[in-house]
């Protein structure tokens, strides 16, 4: 139905922060970092050592998939992250799934680039070196079973939105986005564009990207993104002093539905999606626009979207990624368009930056910091940028009844979300 | 208000490789290559040029060019949203420094020396060259396109996503035009991942591919309108992961036969090809594919389609369906109508 108003009506999260949305709360309340030396990648040797990985074994939570699935999760962690969250959710799940119809369900994941852990394969890799073939050619059709749906490196990269639309039967689509840092955020936005067209009632979005192998780790931190690891924090957002960003991983995903499919099941929506903002620098590949136009529009679009106004915001979950670039220009985007004294805050310093989870990693902690009414601050800023803004440097208890979260991405791509907590007569 | 696509632009292989995916599982393919156009006025400059795939370049030169028949101006609202196949054209080429850091491998060496030597190898600007959104971000940086945008990828219904978001975002938004593309690059990555997901064969052929379109909505026909799109239909079917063969079966949901011409993709193979065709004539209607031109396009598929349909339009030919099924055996169709 056209119009129709889009809801939360779940979501669920594996993140080095929380494993499972109940955690989220009680880790960002003690302070929690994930911030460390890598264990799951040898680093020695590099500059980057430290990332934000997800600590805990994971098997448990994928025990009741099939075996097949079970070892691609060994080669493929985007895999294994989102079926680990599915499966943390799955029985809380089972009374929605047999709510829904399947021509009426889409799923919507934005997954990041294919970065293939080498270091695994090193062996296999070196008996191909001198055998007068293509190594990698050698090493993927020897890893990957010939005809098996499932590969075990190298997927194509629609078997995320697949695999999660096989669990909830959603027939309607299952599209995969690619726009890096935004793709989780766009597939959120997305969905709310699904629902809104009455291209379907229920909506499946989310996302899952790992930079936890040697290359990605690598190849990020040759970009100038990733902290060095003689650094005491990795992460500062909008600290005078920031130095880079730390590597993630997470996986996480949202139920959204029209307020028609709220009403007929009387369910108890979360939260309400407003609008959305979505914009291109259209500047350079390789920087964002020093003016930051675009990202300001994107921030403008998602509250015009919204239908309230600057000054109904309570609360931004910034993108905050604790690179030069990106906190300067988000916050000269934010300055523009949102009242003197509004709270930011990013909690990438304590999760690190999941690149394509990045959106549905902190779109979930907002749900949760605006259930709760916290506003946790930034964890390593000691000295803050200037701005009217109001940089959040202790933690507070806030009713927070609209709130902002950003993401902006490498390429130029700005997107940002609006919620509103409070649903006006629609919880039961 | 109805939906037209106004303009077309596309570049297509003109260069055919056959070479050996693996010695040892003894497979081979063949791949059809876009050369980009170096001698247009929009090649993209030296410094990004040397991060971008083949297809992003003619991506970069056929947007201004479109661009440039719309009089288009810079600070209009138009989204932009592309499918994108393969993000690497040559995987062997794009790692062949850091697997010759391999080759110096001992068993004396230190894990720290062997970190340090990999780190050393690895290209300064490898998160760019595979950035997914690189087709998109360049297309905006070259062209001034700033608003509502995405990039869907990988497999072949992508381009059928595209063009439904793009109907969507007319239907809602406050505006009058999208643009819309679909790049595909060919080579061992992309060889590597299908052929691994739905089983080699022999005869297997993928090619690369580049199209934009112009679509714009009106009441009435706008003039020099190439066709109107009439529906765009998804296959309503969740592929299994729980079974491990794939289905990659016609799964015969949507009416693929009301049309003058159904003109299909999907296929890796001829054999595979002539079975498709077999299947879309069955249904009554005059069927045709690119495949034994150039093979399988990947995301480009069904843009190329629409255009081969609207090229194919005559006295017999008013209605064209441009039905698609991806790896994973999704189908889609597309159905345009001649103006």
């Amino acid at each position: 139905m056209l119009g129709d108003k889009t809801y939360v009506i779940e979501y669920e999260l594996v993140s080095p922060i929380a494993v499972g949305k109940e955690h989220i709360l009680p880790n960002l309340k003690k302070g929690f970092s994930a911030d460390r030396i890598v264990n799951r990648v040898d680093t020695e040797g590099l500059p980057f050592r430290k990332a934000a990985e997800v600590q805990e074994d994971l098997n448990g939570f994928i025990k009741d998939e099939p075996q097949h699935i079970k070892e691609v999760c060994c080669h493929d962690r985007k895999l294994e992250l989102l079926a680990s969250c599915f499966g943390i959710a799955r029985h809380r799940l089972d009374t929605l799934i047999n709510l829904l119809e399947p021509e009426k369900t889409g799923v919507i994941i934005g997954v990041g680039a294919d970065v293939t852990a080498f270091e695994n394969y090193e062996e296999e890799l070196l008996k191909h070196l001198n055998s007068g073939s293509i190594p990698i050619n050698e090493l993927f059709t020897r890893i990957n079973d010939n005809g098996i749906k499932l590969n075990s490196v190298n997927n194509p990269y629609d078997l995320y939105s697949i695999y999660l639309a096989e669990k909830f039967k959603a027939a309607a689509f299952q599209k995969s986005v690619l726009t890096a840092c935004v793709s989780s955020t766009q597939a959120i936005a997305l969905g709310y564009d699904a629902i809104k067209n009455g291209e379907a009632e229920v909506v499946i979005s989310g996302g899952t990207d790992s930079l936890i192998n040697l290359l990605a780790i690598i190849s990020f931190g040759k970009l100038g993104v990733i902290t060095e690891s003689t650094e005491e924090v990795s992460c500062r957002p909008f600290d005078l002093h920031r130095k880079g960003t730390l590597a993630g991983e997470a996986a996480g995903f949202v139920v959204l539905a029209s307020e028609s499919f709220v009403k007929e099941h009387n369910l108890n929506p979360v939260a309400e999606l407003l609008g959305y903002g979505n914009t291109l620098d259209a500047y350079k590949i390789t920087a964002p626009d020093p003016e930051g136009l675009s990202m300001t529009a994107a921030v403008e679009n998602a509250i015009n979207d919204s239908k309230i106004s600057s000054n109904q915001i309570d609360y931004v979950l910034a993108h905050g990624t604790g690179t030069r670039h990106n906190d300067e220009l988000e916050l000269k985007a934010l300055e523009q368009v949102l009242p003197k004294g509004t709270p930011i805050s990013s909690t990438k310093d304590r999760h690190g930056h999941a690149i394509a989870a990045a959106g549905i990693q902190e779109f979930c902690i907002l749900l949760e910091l605006m259930k709760d009414g916290y506003i946790p601050k930034n964890l390593n800023t000691k000295n803050p940028c200037q701005t009217e803004l109001d940089i959040v440097r202790e933690d507070r208890q806030a009713n927070i009844k609209y709130a902002l979260t950003s993401n902006f991405a490498f390429g130029g791509i700005n997107t940002v979300l609006a919620v509103k907590n409070e649903i006006d007569g629609i919880r039961s | 208000m109805k939906i037209y696509i106004t303009k077309y632009v596309a570049s297509y292989p003109t260069d055919f490789k056959k070479v050996i995916g693996s010695k040892i599982f003894r497979t081979e393919f063949t791949y059809g290559l876009i050369e980009p156009r170096r001698d247009s006025e929009f090649f993209p400059n030296r410094s990004d040029e040397k991060i971008m795939r083949s297809d992003v370049k003619e991506a970069v030169v056929l947007i201004n060019e479109l661009l440039r028949k719309s009089n288009f101006k810079s600070t209009e609202r138009t989204p932009l949203f592309i499918a994108n196949g393969a993000f690497i054209e040559d995987s062997n080429k794009y790692l062949q420094r850091v697997m010759k850091v391999y080759e110096t491998f001992t068993d004396e060496l230190g894990e720290k020396e062997k970190i340090h030597r990999i780190y050393r190898a690895c290209p300064p600007l490898i998160a760019l060259e595979t950035l997914t959104n690189s087709t998109m971000s360049y297309v905006a940086q070259y062209s001034g396109l700033k608003y509502l945008n995405s990039t869907f990828g990988n497999t072949s219904q992508s381009f059928s996503l595209v063009l439904k978001e793009s109907l969507n975002t007319l239907n809602r938004d406050d505006v009058d035009r999208v643009i819309i593309g679909a790049t595909n690059c060919s080579g061992n990555y992309s060889f590597l991942m299908n052929s691994s997901v739905v089983g080699y064969t022999t005869g297997w052929r993928e090619s690369a591919g580049v199209g934009l379109l112009e679509v714009v909505k009106s009441d009435t026909i706008p003039k020099g309108a190439l066709c109107e799109i009439k529906d765009v239909k998804l296959g309503l079917k969740v592929p299994s992961l729980t079974e491990q063969k794939i289905d990659r079966k016609w799964n015969k949901i949507a009416k693929i036969g009301e049309s003058d011409l159904i003109i299909c993709s999907g296929a890796f193979t001829s054999k595979e090809n002539q079975k498709d065709l077999e299947y879309c004539e069955d249904s009554g209607a005059k069927s045709k594919s690119l495949f034994e031109s150039y093979g399988n396009l990947g995301s480009a598929n069904s843009l190329l389609g629409i255009i081969e349909g609207i090229q194919m339009f005559d006295a017999s030919i008013a209605t064209v369906n441009v039905v698609d099924r991806d790896i994973y055996g999704r189908e889609s169709i597309i159905k345009i109508k001649k103006c």
